[in-house]
């Protein structure tokens, strides 16, 4: 039996768990994690801070087939930082070697716990798999529509503007990859209701939520750590599962496809 | 009609018709698809030949029936002399591109279309999580940059809301807890179970061997891990796979909008379909493989983002049954292309232009009775004929060896058949099968199969994979038969 918290195991016997050749998401995940829980703590409160998050599969199968061993296939880098206008600076890195994407985000959050979008934001996307598609750079922006809404749009570097949806004025728009800092500063309930997730800087998730979890006590080289879980969830946004550490710190984050665990940090 | 008309056809991928806001649907929010329908014709009696993936799109792009075409489920191979859409499209002047999930087995799509993207391990069944936003971008960068002289045919094969597959995967082995008890949702939140939710057991041996019985031939983890599930968790599955829709629904938006404010606007034609339903607990099932309407009832629009192209705003024909192989000649009537020999659908395009009243269709030649019932194959051995009342559902009764012609009427005698009055019972909770006084209808119904499965060009299923997985259902069905006959 797996001692991983259902929201993540995917230990099952699909035949990524089943052939030890093929690797095994429970013994990955254990190492990646532990590794990282056991090395120093990051700094809460540092105006600068950078987070590495392996991306494991939640595939069913089909993952890597015959190809090396290790089962991750991606990773995710954060990077951001707190300027002197009180804005936080985010450089989003992401791999994905499944779907064989490179996507590279910059944006803008003021320093309010709910981290809310601020001025524009950039896209730029590197496809490496087959097929004539290559890149695509994307300029975003949030603007007045009437006296209760704003307006997503991207506009493509050749001027193309696409309508990305509305926000209603007191509703927080912010980035899904801001949530790995509003999370951790959530208030004791650990609920958050209406925020609109700008997934990828792109994709507008209405009338999402957060709620606490129950504790996972995650056992990893002897070690034991209490990890505080949350579900967000709305409206195109099946649930994810986050956990954080004792320290606050986001340590798994795990979607239906893929399970991003914290590798490295550095302040 | 515009000249150097462009084609856009967007699928996805495990969505019932009836998962559409638009359509009446509370508890799934799907402003993209609700904008195509005010924009368009939605065809509400659409049904796909075939309710799985591969066989469904093998459909799709052959124009074929899956008894002809060599995919009658996942794993089969289509046969290599049948033309599809992008060979047809590309000898004729159009530059015909694909992007997303294509899932045609033994067809290789970079040798029939262009390929725009199909991710980097190439999309199977699963991955919309993934792959779809890359779609999308594709299609975004494809929208902004093409300046070829060639008219286009794009489709875009969306993977979700198929991801609910992953969703149903997760408690093959695991206990998930309920979303009330997380916290997470209050009862109010989740969407009612079917009414059809307690079914009539009285079901073909097909069905019962490939999703009811101890073993099922066809996703038995699953099964076995949700047979002990709470109402509140079904209906959990259910609120999910809404989610998933609504997920694929914000790609459609990306696409239209693009689409609004490209060059492309007024010279392109839409096209939305779903290659097959999702059960949500209909029938106390989930995915799909079953005839029963939530599995095979798609939705299908045709619709443009102005005022050029002749097709109607805000339509909802609920006359004319439309079938997964009405795309190649609906298609290629819009192209202006011939449609190969032996194609057996029938265009829309007369249905979009001309009196959608009549029973009849006015095309340049002659006059030609539109279809009054649809015909659909599953698990190889499964048929239905879904008419205007009545909903016919039979099966042929398995050869145990050699069974690798597509069954039919002179071949494989018939096993157990189900009626449903559709008027009286749309839900299918009641199997009329039995009743004396249905016999005359049945018998209707068999012979109305019967004689249209004799036009139809079932051919021999490639060696190798496909004949396995025959041999194999062969066996567990014929063990079953062997059970029932004592």
């Amino acid at each position: 039996m797996s001692k991983l918290h259902w929201s993540v195991d995917y230990t099952y016997a699909s035949p990524l768990g089943a052939d030890q050749s093929q690797g095994n998401f429970e013994r990955e995940f254990t190492q990646i994690l532990a590794d990282s829980l056991s090395s120093s703590r990051g700094n809460f409160s540092a105006r600068t801070k950078t987070h590495r998050y392996t991306l494991l599969p939640n595939f069913w199968g089909g993952f890597k087939k015959g190809e090396e061993p290790n089962l991750d296939i991606g990773q995710v880098l954060i990077r951001r930082s707190l300027d002197d206008g009180n804005v936080w600076r985010y450089t989003i890195e992401h791999e994905n070697t499944t779907s064989g994407e490179e996507l590279f985000l910059n944006f803008t959050c003021d320093d309010k716990p709910e981290r809310s979008l601020a001025g524009s934001w950039q896209i730029r996307t590197e496809n490496s798999a087959d097929g004539s598609y290559s890149s695509l750079s994307l300029k975003g922006e949030c603007n007045e529509k009437s006296g209760r809404e704003r307006e997503v749009s991207v506009t493509t570097a050749s001027g193309l503007t696409i309508a990305a949806g509305t926000v209603e004025r007191d509703e927080t728009l912010t980035c899904n990859w801001a949530l790995f800092d509003i999370i951790p500063l959530l208030k004791e309930s650990g609920r958050l209701n209406r925020l609109a997730i700008l997934d990828d800087l792109e994709i507008l998730k209405n009338d999402c939520r957060i709620r606490p979890l129950k504790n996972w006590v995650f056992a990893g080289d002897n070690v034991q750590h209490t990890l505080s879980g949350f579900c967000v969830f709305g409206r195109g946004h099946p649930p994810i599962y986050w956990w954080l550490t004792e320290s606050g710190e986001v340590a798994v984050m795990s979607t239906m496809l893929g399970t991003y665990v914290l590798h490295e940090r550095s302040d | 009609m515009a000249d150097n008309l462009n084609i856009l056809f967007i699928n996805t991928d495990q969505q019932t018709w009836n998962v559409v806001s638009a359509y009446g649907n509370k508890h799934v929010h799907t402003p993209n698809i609700d904008r195509l329908q005010k924009n368009g014709i939605s065809f509400m009696k659409s049904y796909c030949t075939d309710p799985v993936c591969a066989p469904a799109r093998a459909s799709w792009v052959s124009g074929l029936y899956t008894s002809e075409n060599g995919v009658p489920f996942n794993g089969g191979r289509m046969h290599d002399d049948i033309p599809d859409l992008g060979q047809v499209l590309t000898r004729n002047g159009y530059h015909a591109v694909h992007c997303g999930k294509w899932h045609v087995e033994n067809r290789i799509m970079r040798e029939s279309f262009h390929n725009l993207y199909t991710g980097k391990r190439d999309i199977g069944a699963c991955g919309g999580e993934y792959y779809d936003r890359v779609s999308t971008h594709a299609v975004i960068d494809f929208l902004d940059s093409y300046d070829q002289a060639l008219p286009f045919y794009l489709q875009i094969g969306l993977v979700n809301p198929h991801d609910i597959c992953e969703y149903q995967h997760n408690h093959e082995y695991t206990t998930i807890p309920g979303p009330i008890e997380q916290g997470l949702l209050a009862a109010e939140d989740l969407p009612p179970l079917p009414d059809n939710f307690d079914y009539d057991k009285r079901e073909i041996i097909l069905q019962k061997v490939m999703h009811r019985d101890g073993k099922t031939a066809i996703h038995a983890p699953i099964l076995n891990g949700i047979r002990d599930w709470t109402e509140e968790q079904w209906r959990f599955m259910t609120w999910n796979h809404h989610r998933f829709v609504e997920a694929a629904d914000q790609q459609i938006g990306l696409i239209l909008n693009t689409l609004e404010n490209s060059r492309f606007k007024n010279n392109t034609l839409i096209i939305f379909a779903a290659d097959h339903g999702e059960s949500s607990g209909c029938h106390r099932a989930f995915q799909k493989f079953s005839l029963y309407e939530e599995s095979i009832h798609v939705p299908f629009i045709i619709a443009d983002l102005n005022d050029q192209l002749d097709v109607p705003k805000n339509i909802l024909d609920t006359k004319h049954f439309v079938s997964g192989v009405d795309l190649v000649p609906t298609v290629l009537d819009y192209a202006g292309i011939d449609v190969p020999e032996g194609v057996q659908g029938l265009s829309l395009k007369p249905l979009i232009e001309m009196d959608r009243d009549s029973a009849t269709i006015q095309t340049s030649e002659n006059i030609i009775p539109w279809r009054d019932f649809v015909y659909v194959e599953s698990n190889y051995w499964g048929r239905a004929i879904v008419m205007e009342r009545f909903k016919y559902i039979m099966e042929y009764r398995p050869i145990q060896e050699e069974d690798f012609i597509p069954p039919g009427p002179d071949t494989n005698s018939v096993g157990l058949e189900q009626l449903f009055d559709l008027v009286e019972d749309p839900w299918e909770t009641k199997n009329l099968a039995s009743e004396a006084r249905y016999d005359e209808t049945l018998a209707a119904c068999r012979e109305k199969l019967f004689s249209f499965e004799k036009k139809l060009c079932r051919r021999p299923l490639r060696a190798g994979r496909p004949r396995e997985i025959v041999k194999k259902w062969a066996g567990q069905l014929c063990e079953r038969w062997s059970k029932y006959d004592q």
